[in-house]
């Protein structure tokens, strides 16, 4: 699963582990969420070559953490104890790498930890024989999509090519985890931009290019922005902001600016007024956000024929009967959970006592420490 | 602002790839649409003046090479300094003026 350790979400939560984890609590924390999302095995419908690809060679990379019964209850437990008891984490912890004290648990540590839970190495004989499959994942994920050949000199804009990218071939892994909140916050976006900011929509149906336009004033200049990869943007933000208003004023020497009062009988008296009163309400808290970011997932899902507690389950790599699903959903997002809907789920996974908990081998561990 | 064009390239910055049989644009088909989108939507001779940041200071160093014209003024934010084989793409020194005036802002 080297490949999917590429993975730019993944590589940035390892990243985060601090090299030395003193006594922070968020380290298990971090640790188990980047377990399980790193255990994803059913993704999500939109990734069609990788589901293809795992339901293909998933006999021998599947995650051989535990059984399936375990990690069907150890999700809402390792979660709600983390949440609850950082420190009965921290023991668990520290018992997975062999009683070391926390302290002492380096962000290699944790990354090898993640690569032999999640790659099965139980499974193999010998490394070799890992790094051999290892190099045959890469071999398999190739690039999505197919480039153009209408332009050899310059294709540095096509991801994954000889010159953006100097190593082996690297597509995106998203697990439906992460792929459904960002669509969330995409679409927030594109409402606010279509409905608020009175933007249109148009893609290039050539080049897939998506513009977003806005010219109601041709007298005026026209400012055209091109983004980057990521998120490195933000700390730019006021100054875009500031350069846009800078330009508006420059063109508008005698155009009075808005006042607050103008501007409310704008956003109220033109199109979309309910969008534009919604707007008009204030900054979003936090508290806000999170319920919309998590409405708008919920949508995703239904999209996608799913629901919250698919999305829950697609972190398991098991496929837990629907009653344990509902109750790992409820035990899981619902806050707090009930002991009734533990002991419930307790009582339904009693019995299969053939979990295993894999630990790492005590020569691996040897020879990453430090 | 009231005049704003916001440019979102495929399979950057997590837009996710769409199914479909489009490739990947090259360089030139990227140009190609984006001034094929400039000409149906903003009126001529009104001035059009380009932002970028990072990976979109190389699509704007493409389009100002090779159609110097376009844009009346660019800015440069982060830009991407040293791109192996594709130093080319900066804005030539003896690229007209009106290019070049960006460096004042």
């Amino acid at each position: 699963m080297i490949g999917l350790l590429r993975s730019s979400t993944l590589a940035y939560l390892l990243s985060s582990i601090p090299q030395h984890t003193h006594e922070s609590t968020h380290a298990p924390l971090l640790f188990i969420i980047t377990t399980l999302i790193m255990i994803d095995n059913t993704l999500a419908n939109q990734h069609a070559q990788q589901t293809k690809y795992l339901q293909t060679h998933r006999t021998h990379l599947a995650p051989t953490f535990s059984h399936a019964s375990w990690r069907a209850f150890s999700f809402p437990t390792f979660s709600n104890l983390v949440s609850s008891h950082p420190e009965i984490a921290v023991r668990m912890i520290q018992h997975a790498f062999y009683d070391t004290p926390l302290n002492e648990i380096s962000r290699r540590n944790a990354a090898v930890a993640l690569r032999v839970l999640f790659t099965g190495y139980e499974l193999y004989e010998s490394l070799e024989t890992f790094e051999n499959d290892v190099k045959e994942l890469c071999e398999m994920i190739k690039p999505l999509g197919t480039y153009s050949e209408r332009d050899t000199a310059l294709n540095f804009i096509r991801p994954n090519n000889e010159i953006t990218c100097h190593g082996p071939l690297t597509p995106l892994y998203y697990p439906l985890i992460v792929s459904a909140p960002r669509y969330a916050v995409r679409l927030l976006s594109n409402v606010f931009l279509a409905h608020v900011q009175q933007y249109i929509r148009r893609t290039c149906p050539d080049t897939n290019l998506t513009f977003w336009s806005r010219v109601t004033d041709v007298n005026q200049p026209t400012v055209v922005f091109f983004h980057g990869i990521g998120l490195g943007v933000i700390p730019y933000l006021g100054m875009i902001t500031g350069f846009l208003r800078y330009v508006r004023e420059r063109s508008e020497r005698n155009h009075k600016m808005g006042d607050a009062r103008t501007k409310r009988a704008y956003l109220i008296n033109e199109r979309n007024v309910r969008a534009k009163r919604a707007y008009l309400i204030g900054e979003l808290n936090r508290y806000s956000f999170a319920q919309l970011v998590l409405a708008l997932v919920h949508i995703r899902l239904k999209r996608l024929g799913l629901s919250l507690a698919c999305l829950i389950c697609s972190i398991l790599p098991c496929s837990p009967p629907v009653d344990v699903r509902t109750h790992i959903y409820w035990s899981s997002l619902s806050s707090p959970p009930t002991n009734a809907c533990s002991r419930s789920l307790r009582s339904q996974v009693r019995g299969r006592e053939e979990c295993h908990f894999g630990r790492i081998p005590r020569h691996i561990w040897a020879a990453t420490s430090g | 602002m009231k005049n704003v064009i916001l440019v979102e390239f495929p399979g950057i910055s997590g837009l996710p790839l769409r199914d479909s049989d489009v490739p990947y644009p090259a360089s030139s088909e990227v140009t190609a649409s984006i001034l094929g989108h400039l000409k149906s939507t903003v009126a001529p001779d009104t001035g059009v003046i380009a932002v970028a940041h990072s990976f979109g200071t190389m699509v704007l160093s493409s389009i100002v090479n090779t159609h110097p014209k376009t844009f009346s003024r660019c800015v440069y934010l982060d830009p991407v300094s040293f791109f192996g084989g594709a130093t080319s793409l900066w804005p030539s020194l003896f690229c007209p003026l009106n290019v070049r005036i960006f460096l004042k802002w």
